[in-house]
This record gives structure tokens, sequence and C-alpha cells, in this order.
């Protein structure tokens, strides 16, 4: 009996010194992601299913300034035609659109307000139960049935049950090894090797811009982009007379990108991209573009005003903006803060983000709690004038604000 | 009984109960756990507390049942005081000890609801709920383990040892069957079932007490209390401490009040004084009355508990009126059952059980 006791100590002891990670339970998580289709800047976030056959619930965030008007959603198996449809009627603010998945793998979700459409990647993950967990569940269900069967056969008086007792013994030892030493595996990886650059190439038609996006080795179109910081591609659009424009375009096909845009006055009109490909790191592309057009009302910055902590080229400055108000900021593209800045030359083109969590997961855009006051932190690299453009979200409306800093050597 | 065969008899009864508490540590955090950070996998501490409770009960109970085995085959007579008498099964063919018997075969239950439950969370993922039925067979597994141990207990009562054990038992079910009433808690909307059921299971095991030595339903009542107060500090700490080791956050909404303490009964000592005087009369009907009593007091008073606990308005006395009539009714089973339970124990030594 003295074993009994000498394996419970061990199990106590083994058990207390290697916490088990708690990890891997759900799988896949919501995706938000923006999309500026047609005239509209919307926020499509889809939840996570679990499994599938499964319901998919969407929900469609309209901003202040999107007409209303309806919108036709469809999932789509990847290749195949849509097996799920559904209609919304767009208002400001959060709409939600119930569609269904009947198979694991990768999906698209197709919106389209009549005229433009656009095709998010999406996959419905399934969960797969490692070897070692598997092993721990039989080795334990394993021990039941020897315990079992040990019992019945010692009640007969039976030698045979030392046959059973000893299996249960190592059905038992099989399955506490697999458990504790489970937390020393590391998770499978899902990273892909990292993908090279891409090229860039813009067009601009009398409506939208055109991006194709192709890659920088083999010349084929780029079909991989991830959802980063709650968009497939951030551009960055600043007119010659300094106007900003932050749209999100759409998916219409594999490298190929648009989004409307209309100029408010015309001319020279640079930008940049902000992207992931599969497996690497974030990529910054840029581009410019004449744009014909006529001279139009620039929209109307927000109410605020920015302070500085002492600007010196090389050193750390917080930049504080004041949107004024309550404390009722969303989280726009999960951050409570955007900041975008170039210098004269365009040599410097920085996008900064305020956090409004520590935690991986992205915050919900309906969450209207964030203060008022937002901070961030950059480094000017060098002296000279830089423009500055602080964003942030407050009743379904994108607020901008612009600055111009001096940044002394 | 020869000195050794005591010393045999005490340590696995010991393992027996210690597999039991690592059980109801396991299971309080567990609940905690879920209620208080979320996430869910075969993999988490408390979960390997609960299997190893098992697995630890399990092999206690084989090791003495073949004990007893290999005693018979050398031509010992089967020594009763360890585990209960040796019962017939399938014709008296087979013997073992009682109480070892019942608990191995709750171990050995509930290692095998492990893959039922395994596939049930696979088909609706892992956003448990307490009363899933796999849940329930595993819960139900446990419980057996604890009426195993109570018997093996039981048959040892001609020692302090084994009078010990027996209340310690009946405190870690009362406190345990907490966590089973929770699957009544749909039950009904007029009548509060979570709370007359766990009143019915937590007076069973009161009842119990008071049927195997006069005072014990004091004895179950103050060791539930024990359980009840080394679980309220222990689970949010544990939960609490192991979040931050594994770098996971705790829930925003948390209420800070731990779960399954606070389903037990804190009045319960109060109510076993109460009904002592009552089950003291010789009369048929006194356990029925002390039941019918306990039950309409402990649900009473659990109404007023939450109210405390949760800082929720108690309810009118006219609302509570149909939850106090059903746990006065299942109250009075309780006391009946308990009494004839407690009669049982105390021949679980006996060469010659009821009836045979």
């Amino acid at each position: 009996m003295g074993k009994g006791i000498a394996a419970a100590l061990v199990l106590v002891l083994l058990l207390v010194g290697s916490p088990a990670q708690a990890d891997g339970a759900p799988v896949g998580q919501d995706t938000a992601v923006a999309q500026t289709l047609g005239g509209r800047e919307l926020t499509v976030t889809l939840r996570r299913t679990d499994g599938a056959p499964a319901p998919l619930q969407v929900d469609v965030i309209t901003h202040v300034g999107s007409p209303p008007g309806t919108l036709r959603l469809a999932a789509t198996p990847a290749g195949e035609s849509p097996t799920s449809t559904a209609t919304i009627n767009l208002r400001t603010g959060s709409t939600t659109a119930y569609l269904r998945v009947d198979r694991y793998g990768p999906w698209e979700l197709e919106l389209s307000d009549g005229t433009t459409s656009a095709r998010i990647p999406f996959a419905v993950a399934e969960r797969v139960s490692p070897a070692w967990e598997r092993t721990v569940y039989g080795g334990f269900v394993a021990a039941g049935l020897f315990l079992l069967l040990s019992l019945l056969l010692a009640t007969r008086s039976s030698k045979l049950a030392l046959i059973p007792a000893a299996a249960l013994v190592a059905a038992l030892a099989t399955a506490t090894t697999a458990a504790l030493l489970s937390s020393t595996i590391p998770p499978k990886s899902t990273q892909d090797r990292p993908r090279p650059p891409v090229n860039l190439a813009v067009e601009a038609t009398a409506t939208e811009l055109v991006l194709t996006v192709t890659d920088s080795v083999t010349g084929r179109p780029v079909d991989d982009l991830q959802v980063h910081h709650g968009a497939l591609i951030h551009l960055a659009i600043v007119s010659a007379r300094g106007t900003l424009t932050h749209v999100h375009p759409v998916r219409t096909a594999p490298g190929d990108y648009r989004v409307q845009f209309a100029p408010t006055d015309p001319g020279r009109h640079t930008m940049a991209a902000e992207f992931t490909r599969l497996g690497g790191g974030q990529q910054q592309v840029r581009a410019q573009v004449d744009i014909a057009g006529e001279q139009r009302q620039p929209p109307t910055p927000a109410k605020g005003t920015v302070t500085t902590t002492p600007l010196r080229a090389g050193d750390p400055a917080t930049l504080t903006v004041d949107f004024t108000g309550p404390d009722d900021l969303q989280p726009w593209l999960g951050m409570r803060g955007h900041l975008i800045l170039t210098d004269d030359t365009q040599a410097v083109w920085a996008h900064v983000h305020a956090m409004a969590t520590t935690a991986a997961a992205q915050p919900d855009e309906t969450v209207a709690a964030y203060p008022a006051e937002v901070g961030f932190t950059f480094t000017f690299p060098h002296p000279g004038r830089y423009r500055a453009w602080f964003q942030a979200e407050r009743g379904y409306e994108i607020l901008t604000i612009a600055a111009t800093f001096d940044v002394a050597p | 009984m020869e000195r050794t065969k005591v010393r045999t008899a005490t340590t696995t009864a010991v393992v027996l109960l210690l597999g039991a508490l690592l059980t109801l540590t396991g299971l309080t955090w567990d609940v905690q756990w879920h209620e208080d950070v979320g996430p869910d996998t075969f993999f988490t501490l408390p979960h390997l507390f609960l299997y190893a409770g098992s697995a630890v009960s399990g092999i206690a109970s084989l090791t003495a049942v073949l004990m007893t085995t290999a005693a018979r085959r050398a031509g010992h007579a089967p020594d009763p005081t360890v585990g209960g008498v040796p019962v017939g099964v399938f014709g008296r063919t087979f013997t073992a000890p009682l109480g070892y018997l019942v608990a191995g075969s709750g171990a050995a239950l509930f290692l095998l609801y492990g893959l039922w439950d395994q596939w049930w969370h696979g088909i609706y993922g892992f956003d448990a709920v307490i009363d899933s039925p796999p849940h329930v067979g595993l819960l139900l597994s446990i419980a057996m383990t604890l009426v195993g141990s109570v018997v093996v207990f039981g048959a040892a009562r001609d020692q302090p040892w084994g009078r010990t054990g027996v209340f310690v038992s009946l405190a870690v079910l009362a406190g345990f069957s907490t966590i089973i009433a929770v699957a009544f808690q749909d039950v009904s909307d007029t009548v509060d079932s979570m709370h007359v059921a766990m009143a019915f299971l937590v007076l069973l095991t009161l009842f119990t007490g008071a049927g195997f030595v006069r005072k014990g339903g004091i004895a179950v009542a103050i060791g539930l209390a024990l359980v009840q107060a080394l679980s309220w500090w222990f689970s949010p700490w544990a939960t609490r401490l192991y979040a931050d080791s594994v770098g996971l956050p705790m829930r925003d909404y948390i209420s800070g009040v731990p779960t399954m303490p606070a389903l037990m009964p804190m009045t319960l000592i109060i109510v076993a004084l109460l009904t002592y005087p009552v089950i003291g009369l010789a009369a048929r009907w006194a356990p029925l009355v002390a039941g019918a009593l306990a039950g309409a007091l402990v649900v009473t008073a659990q109404a007023f508990q939450d109210g405390v606990v949760y800082d929720v308005p108690a309810p009118a006395v006219g609302d509570l009126l149909p939850t106090i009539l059903a746990a006065a009714v299942l109250g009075l089973l309780a006391g009946h059952l308990g009494a004839r339970f407690g009669q049982m124990l105390r021949l679980a030594a006996g060469d010659r059980p009821e009836g045979v």
C-alpha cells in the first residue's frame, strides 16, 4: 500500500510542479474587416463559428457619412457557388446578418451593394485533437476499463485480477505522463514561411482607384493578404494640398483591390498601402498617382486640440490629441486612435497607433467607452516640418484632426 | 484485529479519502475556473486534480479488494472491518469488501464517463455547462466513490479513525452533492428546484450521520462548515493564482463570490442543533418530522444567504412558500432515508447484514 501513497505523492508533486497550459480551446476567433465599399465605410465582423455546419453571424457597422441602403451578403466555399445568402438594410451603427457555413476550410464572404462587390476570404477552422490529447483520454478510459475488469476478477478470487491491475497502472502512467509532458510540447506551427514583398500598381479611373498587387518574385497576383489591424489593406492617401483619406480597398478578385475615391483637389496624390502577407510581417508600399478632377470642399475637421512634449529629432515625443467631449470614443480598427505622419519630402511616412488594450483580442467597435484624450508616442527621425492626421471614432463617425509640427534638430 | 492488519486497513482507507479530497478540491477549483476565467481544455490543473482524485481512489480500492482476495486464497476468513462486509454478487460466488467495491466502481465509471465527455465537447464545443449529461454522469460517479468511502470508514466504526472518517467522508459528500443540485436548476420556475435538490442531498447526508450516531448530524454539519470555509478561501485564490501563472486574464464581470461554496448552506449547524432533540424521540415519525422541519429551514435560510452573498433582494415570503413546501416534503424523505442509511451503515461491519 506504501506504493499507492508514493504514487499519489509523486502525482501531486508533478501536478504542482508543471501547470498545464490552458491553450488552444476555442478554435478561431472573431474577425473584423474594414471595407470601403462604394461610398460607404463599413466594418464587417465575422463572428467565430463553432464547428460546421453552423450559423455564421456577421455584424456590419455603418459609419456616419455612409448612405443608407441594402447590402447583400453571401457565404461561398472557395471556388464554388454561394450556399447561403442574406440581405440587410444598412443604417448608421451595427446591423446583424445570419448566414450558414456547411463545411470546414476556406470560404469567402461576398458583400454587394448592387454596383460594387467585395470578397472577404475567411476560414472555418476544424478542431483537431493532437496525439497526446487522445493518449491522455485513451489512457484514462483504459484505466477505467481495467479497474472494472480487475475488480470483477478480484471478487471471484482469481489470480488473473493482477493482469488488469498491472494494465491499470500502465494506463494511468501513460495518461499522466502524456498529460504532464503535453505542456512542454510546442503547439503545431501554423506559421507559413515569409513571402516576398509585393509590387503595387495603382491606376485611377474616373471614380475609383484600382490596386493591382503582384508578387515581386513570380509576378502572379497576391491572394494571401491577412486581416491586419482590422483590414486587408489600409490605404492612406494624401493630396497635394494636404488632405488625408484613410480607406480600406475591397478585394474583388485575387490581387485586385478597388476603392471608390473622389479627390477634393486634383493633382498628384501620394499614398501608402499597409498590409501583411501570410507568414510575413507588415509591409508598407508607396505609390503616387495623378488624378484629374474638380476642386471640392474638403471634409470638415473634427473639434479638438493637439499638445506635444518638446519635439526634437531622435527623442521620443508624446503627441496628445484631445477630441473634447465625453469619454465615449470607440475603437476603430481595434485601436483607440490612429496617427498618420509624413514629412515635407514624404521620405518619412508613419502610421502610429494608440492601443485600446493589451489583450490579443480586438476590442469590439460598439464599445463607446474610451477616453476622449488619446496619446501617441513617436520618435521623429530627423528635423523638419511634418504633417500629421489624428483619427478616432465617436458615434460611428470617423473624426480627423490635422496638425503641423516643426521638429528641432 | 492484529496491529499490521489495522495499519493496512487504515492506509487504504486514508488513501481512498485522500482521493476524495483531491476530487473535491479539483471540483470547487474547476467550477470557479469556468466562472472566473473560462477556457476549458482537458489539460487544466483543476481537471487533473479531478482525474487524479478518481485514479487515487480507484487504486486504493483495487488494492484493498486484491488484498482481501489474496487473504481468502491463503485461507484466511475475510475481515469485515476492512471495507465492510464481503458481498455476494451473482449468487454468492464473488466476495469483496462492499465499501471498496462501490468506491472502485465509482472511480472506474468516472474514468469511462471522461470519454463520453470528450465526445460531447467535440460536438458542442468547449463552452461547457455543468449540467450536461456526461457531466452529470461524472458527478454521480464521484458521488458513488464518496459513498464507498463512507461505507469503508463505517465498517471500522469500532476504531476512532473509523468514526472520524465516516463524518469527514459524509461532510465531503454533503459539500460535493451541492453541485449535483445545479443539474436541477431548470426543473421548475415556481419552486427553486436547485435549492430544494441541494437541501434534499445535504440533509440526506446529515440524517445518515444522525442515524449512524445520534450526534452524527451535528458532526456532519460542522464538517460541511469546515469544507465550506476552506473552499471559500481556496477556490478563488487558486483560480487567480493559476490564471496568473498561465497568463490568462480574469473575466471583468466576476462577482467575487466563490460559486460552489456559496451553494452550501451556512445554517446547517443551526438546523442540526434544532432538529437534534426531535431525532432523539423514540417515535417512528421523529426522523420524518425532523427532516421536514430541516428541509423548510434550509431552503428558507438559503434564499436569505443568496440575498446576502450576491447582494440581491431576498424573495418575498409568499414567493418562497412553494419552495418551502417542496423542500419540506423532500426533507421528510431525506429524514426517513437518512435514518435508514445510518442504520445500514452501522451494519456495514456486521457479519450478517440485514436480510441475509
